[in-house]
């Protein structure tokens, strides 16, 4: 076995580990510190995994590319935020609730990892049957973390997410036996016949109805997972439910995570069936989520739906890119992934502080936050306008790519529908934003956040901020990506 | 076995598997509906056992018995047992009524007809040419989700709906990587057992688990 080998089963391999042992051997002290040891083999994995290049290994059950690295390296970053604003989320159960198991405490430690090891195992496969129960056991881990406060609002959220993204991904199971008899009827050995990066290279091969109607499938079922529409209803619900931490890992990678897969298959369809039905039906996919999240932004009264909303209103953004499949698209994408996962992650930890203090997620509930709380309302004001595309996080310099690669692709009625909309959506925020943060009301009693709880909020605004203004680094890594996704124009 | 009698067995087989479904949409009582997804389970286990038979593949056998237990087994059991404390006959509950849901089944089988040409155009075999029935459970099965007004109704057309696709990869290649299969059946159990979990402290919240009573996160 190669050292090349091992090293993609470690982002899988670790969390297990933790949560295993952890769970069963060890106490919460003991759990919550050891929980750090997967964000941390995350970034070893992206680091040794951008300098050993691309490859299959483990008998092509893995692999790793440009790709491969980013998205591990932006899970690492978002689950060390999320990880470490987990213990604070555990100290205030403790406190608020009497009598709150210790149990539930490990057990939602361990289903964090677990988590964390199905969206590694997705990132890493290049087997499509192994991606498919990859994508569908994050739901499953997920179902209890959303429902972990336990409240009818929670297991109302967690019901809904676990019927609508089932849903979707049987849908992509659909597709992917469909691809299977594609795959083997164009003469693929069934050994090969789910393996990725051997159907891209086969690909000429694939150019029948059936492959078709599989990919449209795919496409349908892990866009249910991204939470485009039709299948949008999930997000906002589990979002404003969850824990703060796991509505942080949600919106900052499992999106994403599931959006890495969308853009592998596109590759697929370009190479088998042309660029057309595949990249349309991700553009009205698109274009359609970003219109309904504008609407549902300007009637929002809820801070942590308006935060999912705002996640919607990104991949919507994200998918439309994608469907223009240059490589300079294919690129904002990915730097709009990374700039917005990690804004995002801040803003809901920022979101799940707020809501403890406050007792309440209601917009009209929290008012004068910058006076109450200066170092909240700072980490909430910094993290939404990082969101919002202001100079100099890198939001604004990946919308503003995919702004130019639309207008260079000539479609000026996407151009203006996405401005628009992005447009509303942005006054939306602000409004609500300026209302949470300035407006007086009648409680105006300050409150403080420890030490503990300011950590995932600095570590947060700081990668945000260094991303805007560095962004050399990301920038290489996204580059060496795009120019395998994408068409150079 | 010969050609002719491995096609009777396998045309009855998959025509039972049809005729499950469609009893489903019939169905007034839950319970009913549970048998009729463990019979519809067996009917799909018993595909690879017919091709077994046919190829002497023992690794197909072995394949059928855990579909048995899981599919037929398992998970409707689980079903059973979630919706069975204080009603072992909850009345179904729909969005449109038997005769409409029955006429939309009828439709559905068409639809699959017509979706499958493609496919079945590809490998135009005698055993690839029964993909309209898989096609036809899958659809039966979605109209059964999406007119469902209670829980186990929910389940229930999810199980269906799994044992669709399975049939489904039955038809087309007699089974995808036994790695995949194994996996889809173990996520299956597990989204049952977690959705079966949900259900049964939502009862304990809002007294009840019709789903229009979730209610409190809507817009």
């Amino acid at each position: 076995m190669k050292y090349g080998d091992l090293l993609l089963v470690i982002p899988v391999l670790v969390p297990l580990c933790v949560a295993g042992i952890g769970y069963f051997n060890l106490g919460y002290k003991q759990l919550r510190l050891l929980s750090l040891s997967t964000p941390l083999a995350l970034a070893f994995t992206a680091i040794a995994a951008r300098q050993s290049g691309p490859g299959e290994r483990f008998g092509s059950i893995v692999y790793d590319d440009a790709l491969t690295s980013f998205m591990l390296m932006i899970t690492s970053l978002v689950s060390l935020v999320a990880v470490i604003a987990s213990w604070s989320y555990l100290d205030d159960q403790s406190e608020s609730k009497e009598g709150y198991a210790k149990s539930n405490k490990e057990r939602y430690l361990a289903l964090f990892q677990i988590f964390l090891a199905a969206m590694s195992m997705a990132i890493v496969s290049n087997n499509l049957g192994i991606i498919w129960v990859s994508v569908e056991a994050t739901t499953i881990s997920t179902a209890f973390l959303v429902a972990h406060k336990g409240t009818s609002q929670a297991l109302e959220a967690a019901w809904k997410y676990v019927i609508i993204c089932s849903f979707g991904i049987t849908i992509a199971f659909l597709g992917t036996v469909l691809l299977y008899f594609s795959a083997t009827h164009a003469g693929i050995s069934a050994g090969n016949a789910l393996d990725l990066q051997y159907l891209i290279r086969s690909a000429p091969k694939l150019d029948n109805n059936t492959t078709r109607l599989a990919l449209a499938l795919l496409l349908l079922g892990f866009g249910a997972k991204v939470g485009l529409v039709p299948f949008h209803t999930w997000i906002a619900d589990a979002h404003s439910q969850a824990p703060a931490p796991v509505s942080a890992l949600m919106s900052g990678v499992l999106l994403s995570v599931a959006f890495s897969i969308v853009l592998r298959l596109q590759l697929l369809a370009r190479l088998s069936i042309g660029a057309g039905l595949y990249q349309k039906g991700l553009l009205v996919m698109g274009l359609s989520t970003i219109v309904v999240a504008a609407l549902l932004l300007v009637r929002q009264r809820d801070f942590k739906r308006l935060f999912a909303y705002s996640s919607l209103e990104n991949m919507g953004l994200i998918a439309v890119a994608a469907s223009i499949g240059s490589q300079a698209a294919i690129l904002a994408l990915l730097l709009q992934i990374f700039a917005h996962g990690i804004a995002k992650a801040t803003a809901f930890i920022s979101a799940g502080q707020l809501q403890h203090r406050v007792g309440s997620t209601s917009i009209g509930d929290v008012t004068s936050l910058v006076r109450r709380s200066p170092v909240l309302g700072a980490a909430l004001l910094t993290a939404t306008l990082a969101l919002l595309g202001f100079p100099p996080f890198a939001i604004f310099l990946s919308e503003t790519s995919i702004a130019y690669s639309i207008n260079s692709s000539s479609e000026t009625v996407i151009l203006v529908i996405v401005a628009i909309a992005l447009t509303v959506g942005f006054g939306s925020i602000v409004r609500h934003l300026v209302s949470m943060l300035f407006s007086s009301g009648a409680s105006e009693a300050s409150f403080t956040i420890s030490h503990l709880e300011r950590t995932p909020l600095i570590i947060g605004i700081s990668v945000s901020l260094y991303v805007g203004i560095f962004a050399h680094p990301l920038l290489d890594i996204a580059t060496r990506a795009s120019l395998l996704l994408g068409q150079v124009r | 076995m010969k050609g002719s009698l491995f096609l009777s067995a396998y045309y009855g087989d998959i025509a039972i598997f049809l005729i499950t479904a469609i009893v489903m949409v019939w169905q007034k009582q839950n319970t009913g509906q549970i048998k009729m997804v463990r019979a519809n389970g067996v009917s799909l286990a018993v595909i690879p056992i017919i091709y077994a038979i046919q190829t002497k593949q023992i690794s197909m056998i072995f394949l059928a018995v855990v579909i048995l237990v899981v599919r037929a087994g398992i998970t409707p059991s689980l079903i059973a047992r979630a919706f069975s404390q204080d009603n072992s006959t909850i009345q179904i509950k729909r969005s449109v009524n038997s005769t409409a849901a029955l006429l939309a089944a009828g439709v559905s089988v068409l639809v699959g007809y017509l979706i499958a040409n493609s496919t079945v155009a590809l490998d135009p075999t005698a055993v690839v040419s029964a993909l309209p029935v898989p096609f036809g459970v899958i659809l039966i099965s979605v109209i059964l989700l999406v007119t469902a007004r209670h829980m186990s109704n929910v389940l229930v057309a999810f199980l269906l709906l799994d044992n669709g696709i399975s049939a489904v990869g039955f038809v087309l290649t007699r089974g995808i990587p036994p790695i995949v299969e194994l996996g889809a059946l173990i996520d299956i159990a597990f989204l049952v057992f977690v959705l079966a979990l949900l259900a049964g402290k939502l009862r304990i919240h809002i007294d009840d688990m019709d789903i229009d009573k979730l209610r409190e996160l809507h817009e």
